[in-house]
Formats: C-alpha cells, structure tokens, sequence
C-alpha cells in the first residue's frame, strides 16, 4: 500500500473512531470534535511524512489554515472564560 | 479532462463538496453537531486528498521523457562493450552533480579518483594510460542533487534521505531500510514501482532503482560507491552498495 494511500485511510479511521466516541459519550461542543479532528491531522501528517514537493504545499497551507482555526477555538474559548458568555 | 484520471483527486472533489454540504445542513438545519464535525472532518479528508492527487507524479509522462536518454546511453555502453561495473562519484569529484564512472578497460580494480575529475564525457582519472572513462550522467544524478538536504554517513540519516527521495519526491517505493556490514551498505527497497529488465548497461550502471540508491550513498559517504550487488524479489529489492576497494 503506498504511503498516499495508508495516509488517507488512517485519517478517515482515526475521524471516524473519534466522531463515533465524542457522539457516543455525552454531549461534546463542536470546538471538541474541531479540536480533535485538528490534532490528529497534525500526528498523521508527522507520521506518513514525507511528501511529494507538490502535495506538501497544499498539505501545509491546509496545516495552517486548521492551525489558524484551533487558534480561533481556543481565543473564544479564553473569552469565553473571561467574559462568561457561551460565544460557539 | 485530466482530473478524473486521478482517483485521488476524484475522491477529494467528491469528499469536500460532500462534507461542504453535509456541515452547512447539519449546522444551518439539522443544528447537530455531531453530523457539522462529520461534515467538517469529510471537508479535512476530501482537501487532503486533492493534495495528494496533485503531488502524484505522472509516471507515463516521465517514463516516456526518461526513455530516450536511458536507451541511448544502453546504447552506447553496449556498443562499446563496457563491462566494468560504474563507480558512483560525489559531486566533490565531479565538479557537478553525482555522476556514474565508467572504466574503458576492464580492470580486477575499479578506479578510485582521488582528485577533482574534469567536467568531460571522456576523461582521464589515473596516471596510467588505460585509465580513461565515461563520465556519464544518471537518472539518480539528476535526483541526488535535487534532494534538499545534504545526508551524513550515518545509516539512519542516509535512510531518512532514501526515504524522502524514494517515498516521498519520486514515489517508486513504500518503505527502504539501510543496515551496514563492514564496508558494505544494504540497501532494502520495499515495493519498489520500477521495473527490473536485464540489459547489458544495467549490467554496469546499475538498474535505475539501484543509480539512484547509489548516487544519494556516494554523495552522502563523500567518496566514490560501486554496485556490488542488486536482487529483485516480487516486493522487495536489496542492493548492496561498497566502496572500490
């Protein structure tokens, strides 16, 4: 099985395993799942690293764009706490 | 169109439109959040797969590209008669890239430049008058200097390059492990995606796989490595690198 191949394939396991659980057990904020689903494309991406050159940018833009995203999640999150208003 | 030749790219078209569709329903509509993070997760897939649709090498295109420069130096190899085995010289010899030495004259003792090798097809690398080879460049040549960093010795670092050129750049194998015994470097190729052919030029230079797996070693070592071995298995090639003794 090619590393492209593997890669995708964990990914789609590991979101489903985690969609499957935080849905099973409680009710969970969508910022949990985002969150979750965030660091677990970090991990995955370290683990089948490296790339083609071409697949790595659009792999790191997509990085940054979710890092932005989980930045966003915790910055309401902060605000959240300081002000004691539920904003997501 | 050339985008649906490419499963992956099909496969991440249909998984972000899907998972676009399935978050704003689920978010705007339903208000579930477990269906929003599935349609959100379906989007991360969906965008991964695109990119590696995209980063996958057309390997027609570049096989069809390769084949001329391959078959004339086959060629020429063959024409000649050459039967010694290539040295794989670091770019600190050649001036240039990594390039493959063929003797002229078949020697028990393959040559072992020592100083800087003029920038000719032909050249001269001893004080003896039968020292004269082909300086020739390879597939792995071509490959050995694009790769962006500058391996060291060590097995595990010359691994971690094999790994990022061959798994990753080029995308000809799944996995390569190096171990070392004594002088000899082991090269495991899991998977390889090129095929073997039994030629005479492969016979000296090396099979591509093996041009390749030599080159990175010869400028990661900092002096020249010879083909001591290659064996081709149904999922699996081992070569078996040394330095000319």
């Amino acid at each position: 099985m090619r590393v492209s191949e593997r890669y995708i394939i964990s990914l789609t396991l590991i979101y489903m395993l985690t969609t499957v659980t935080l849905s099973t057990y409680g009710p969970s904020g969508l910022d949990l799942y985002v969150s979750l689903y965030i660091l677990e494309y970090f991990i995955l991406t370290l683990l089948h690293s490296p790339f083609n050159p071409r697949a790595r940018k659009i792999i790191d833009v997509t990085g940054y764009v979710l890092f932005a995203t989980f930045l966003i999640i915790v910055a309401l999150k902060v605000l959240e706490i300081l002000i004691g208003v539920r904003i997501l | 169109m050339t985008l649906t030749k490419n499963p992956h790219t099909v496969l991440g078209l249909g998984l972000t439109l899907a998972g676009f569709m399935l978050s704003s329903a689920s978010y705007l509509i339903m208000r579930s959040v477990p269906l929003t993070a599935l349609g959100f997760s379906t989007v991360i897939l969906g965008v991964t797969s695109l990119a590696l649709g995209k980063g996958q090498p057309s390997s027609e295109a570049s096989g069809l590209l390769q084949e001329p420069g391959s078959e004339n130096i086959a060629k020429l190899i063959e024409e000649l008669g050459l039967t010694s085995k290539a040295v794989y010289l670091p770019s600190s010899l050649t001036g240039g890239k990594t390039q493959a030495l063929i003797p002229l004259h078949a020697n028990p003792h393959p040559p072992k430049p020592q100083s800087l090798l003029p920038k000719r097809f032909i050249v001269k690398y001893g004080p003896n008058p039968e020292d004269i080879g082909l300086l020739i460049t390879t597939p792995g040549s071509t490959i050995a200097s694009k790769s962006t960093s500058k391996p060291t010795p060590a097995p595990a670092d010359l691994e971690a390059t094999l790994s990022s050129v061959l798994t990753g750049t080029i995308d000809l194998a799944d996995a390569v492990k190096v171990s070392t015994t004594g002088e000899k470097i082991i090269v495991e190729v899991s998977n390889p995606r090129l095929k073997h052919k039994s030629t005479q030029a492969y016979e000296s230079l090396g099979s591509p796989l093996a041009s390749i797996v030599a080159s990175i070693a010869a400028e990661a070592l900092d002096k020249p490595i010879i083909i001591d071995s290659e064996t081709h298995e149904k999922h699996k090639s081992i070569i078996e690198l040394k330095p000319p003794q």
